[in-house]
């Protein structure tokens, strides 16, 4: 028995090492990805630029986010706008809009997800990612980094990328813009050591008292003891000093892709032509493909709104026959129904929403028939999206064919499979939707009477005797002497 | 004046119709499904990639009739039929008894008349439809040219059914028809690629 154990398990020391590494494989690794510029690179401002974005405190307009031009002419977060503009004169300062920050890192998350699938928003500037369990498909930390970087930065935002077991220490390295990787817990500590005391979450009352003990950095807290401390400052501080150190369980919420789409742009200024305003159309339609292809998803259709002022705002709705995500597509069908509605007033804003996201089904085709182009089933349905687009939802029409003896009801407007009347005898090609009364006068009648008799069972019961006929003008008719009513002759159906 | 350079002047005016063009005769056809007309046609068929205009005194005379072979076969190679804003409800159960897979078969509502050429030339460009069906009441030498066109790149056989003739015709085929006691009269006023003018009756 304890030989089989052996043989198993070769060596002591090898059991302890299999004991660790489990422990360390499964403990989560978070990476912080920082915005600075969150605020300004949400209301789309051209960050080489000195731009700076302003927000209310305490009844008072401050800076709260600059951009590094402006920084560099001295403008600092928290002056006063006035003071700004007076150290920078071509400074254009806008408020700033919480609820795009929030947007704009919602989509940053959505990026996100294409590297872990844990990631988190709880703080309001940053994305927390856990990237333990994917590290090997990506082949390492440091690639993972670079690729979620390239990955930011093409989204038009700048991260500063902080990694380490605790989730709120790779934020506090990410603001602190120190770019570190620390994968080990033990290794935490030490490399948070340096850190200044000031950086913690804590009143500033606490914070002065600690200045005036003569600790600076977090290596003079980790050397007190904790009982000390907390009888001192409070069960705050240790909390703080635990789940910087990775010793407190957080359990942060993930985020989850929305099932919906929707996307605003704001214009510049109020623009009246179609080409002006088109470029954001296109961009946005371009991000709900990018959002579709990510979840391999279609869409069944797309409606644009474009806002006007003190108007309400203009609707356009695309259904699509089929799920559709090629930008183009609805590019093309949308700037057809602009071209052709034209705008109550000019265009300060767009906003792109989804209807129904379907899964994508990729297109069947015979593994040996090439007499078909393998996409044209998906450019047949983009013409019918076009014709659909421009005549109206219910312009087109797929004639089928019904079980029924009436000739009105042995049509339909959807498709049928199969025959539903075989042997009949031969029916006109062109039907009167109405029955037309008739003198049968000069008319001579070609066939004898098909007696059609059905429909009793409804309010549409009918007793007709049909017969071909030929009239002066060389028409072949389909005409029927209706027996409930008075022996009266109507025209029915023309033979083409 | 050279032979060359009178073929070139020619050429340069698309107001001339050029009848003895049969030699370069390329575009595919498909069977009209009466051997007697066939014989007639240029190319023994429809021609794919065309316009053809039937002038027809009004309907119910077998004007459908004459194309009904065609259609079905054309929806047997998997290609669509459009009924561009047909005047009378197009009558399935008969287009199915007429060997018409009703798969293939497209029936668009046009409240404008302007949409009906676009909605042709989308259709014909798009190379799936094998057959348009339209019951324009105006349409122009320009805008029939442009249909002459999209069918070629979509190698499909444009159906009018015109009001009244227009003026200088770039369709590829003009045809009237009559009723008479025996069938239906049908006149060839124009082919591509061929000066014949000629009368048959089908027995339809």
């Amino acid at each position: 028995m304890a030989a089989t154990a052996r043989a198993l398990s070769p060596t002591p020391t090898d059991r302890v090492d299999t004991f660790v590494k489990p422990n360390a494989a499964t403990s989560p690794l978070w990476l912080c990805a920082y915005f600075p510029d969150l605020a300004l690179a949400a209301l789309h401002l051209d960050l080489d630029q000195a731009v700076a974005c302003s927000a209310h405190s305490k009844g008072q307009t401050r800076l709260y986010a600059v951009s590094e031009p402006a920084r560099q002419a001295g403008v600092e977060p928290g002056m006063a706008p006035a003071a700004a503009l007076a150290l920078c004169p071509g400074l254009s300062i806008r408020n700033r809009d919480p609820l795009a920050e929030r947007q704009a890192l919602q989509q940053l998350a959505e990026i996100a997800l294409d590297f872990s699938p844990w990631v988190s928003l709880d703080q309001p500037d940053c994305l927390l990612l856990e990237i333990r369990s994917c590290l090997t498909l990506f082949g390492g930390i440091e690639r993972l980094q670079d690729k979620l970087r390239t990955a930011l930065q093409t989204a038009r935002h700048h991260p500063l990328i902080a990694i380490s077991p605790s989730p709120t220490a790779s934020v506090l390295l990410a603001r602190l813009s120190l770019e570190t990787i620390v994968t080990d817990r033990q290794a935490l500590r030490s490399a948070l050591g340096p850190l200044p005391v000031a950086a913690l979450e804590l009143d500033d009352k606490i914070l002065h008292r600690l200045f005036r003990t003569g600790i600076r950095q977090l290596t003079d807290l980790w050397r007190l003891p904790r009982d000390g401390l907390a009888k001192r400052y409070g069960a705050v501080l240790l909390q703080q000093l635990d789940r910087l150190a990775g010793q407190q369980t957080q359990i942060l919420q993930a985020f989850h892709r929305p099932p919906s789409f929707q996307a605003s742009r704001e214009m510049p200024i109020e623009l009246e032509r179609i080409e002006h305003f088109f470029p954001a159309v296109e961009q946005l339609a371009g991000e709900f493909a990018a959002f579709l292809k990510s979840r391999d998803a279609t869409t069944l259709g797309i409606s644009l709104q474009l806002h006007h002022y003190d108007l309400p705002a203009t609707r356009l709705t695309l259904d699509f026959r089929a799920g559709s995500r090629d930008p183009k597509h609805w590019c093309g069908l949308l700037y057809e129904k602009l071209e052709r509605s034209p705008l109550p007033a000019p265009v300060l804003a767009l906003t792109l929403l989804s209807a129904a996201i379907i899964p994508f089904q990729p297109e069947r085709f015979s593994l040996f028939d090439d007499s078909e182009q393998p996409n044209s089933e998906t450019e047949w349905q983009a013409v019918l999206d076009q014709l659909q687009a421009r005549l109206g939802h219910h312009a087109l029409k797929f004639p089928g064919t019904q079980a029924d003896h009436r000739p009105e009801r042995a049509m339909t407007n959807t498709p049928s499979l199969l025959n539903a009347n075989p042997g009949l005898p031969l029916r006109p090609l062109w039907l009167l939707p109405n029955p037309a009364p008739l003198r049968l006068g000069d008319i001579c009648l070609l066939s004898a009477a098909e007696r059609i008799e059905s429909g009793w069972w409804d309010d549409q019961s009918m007793r007709r005797d049909y017969y071909i006929g030929k009239d002066a003008h060389g028409r072949k008719l389909w005409v029927y002497r209706d027996l409930n009513a008075k022996q009266q002759w109507f025209l029915h159906g023309l033979f083409g | 004046m050279s032979a060359n350079a009178l073929d070139q002047l020619l050429r340069s005016q698309t107001g001339v119709w050029r009848g003895l063009r049969s030699e370069h005769q390329n575009w595919p056809v498909i069977p009209s499904g009466f051997a007697e007309l066939d014989a007639l046609l240029p190319g023994g068929g429809w021609p794919l990639g065309g316009v053809l205009e039937i002038f027809s005194p009004c309907l119910g005379i077998g004007e459908l009739s004459l194309l009904l072979p065609a259609m079905s076969y054309i929806t047997q190679t998997k290609r669509w039929i459009a009924w561009i804003a047909p005047p009378q409800q197009a009558y399935a159960p008969a287009l199915a008894q007429a060997g018409i897979d009703l798969a293939y078969v497209l029936v668009v509502d046009c409240r404008q008349e302007a949409d009906i050429p676009w909605s042709l030339e989308k259709l014909l460009r798009s190379g799936r439809c094998g057959m348009t069906l339209a019951w324009p009441r105006r349409l122009s030498d320009h805008q029939i040219r442009r249909l002459q066109l999209a069918a070629e790149a979509g190698s499909a056989l444009a159906v009018l059914y015109p009001k009244q003739p227009s003026g200088a015709g770039y369709t590829a085929l003009r045809l009237e028809i009559k009723p008479v006691e025996t069938g239906l009269a049908l006149h060839i006023l124009k082919a591509r690629g061929s000066l014949q003018r000629a009368s048959l009756i089908l027995p339809l």
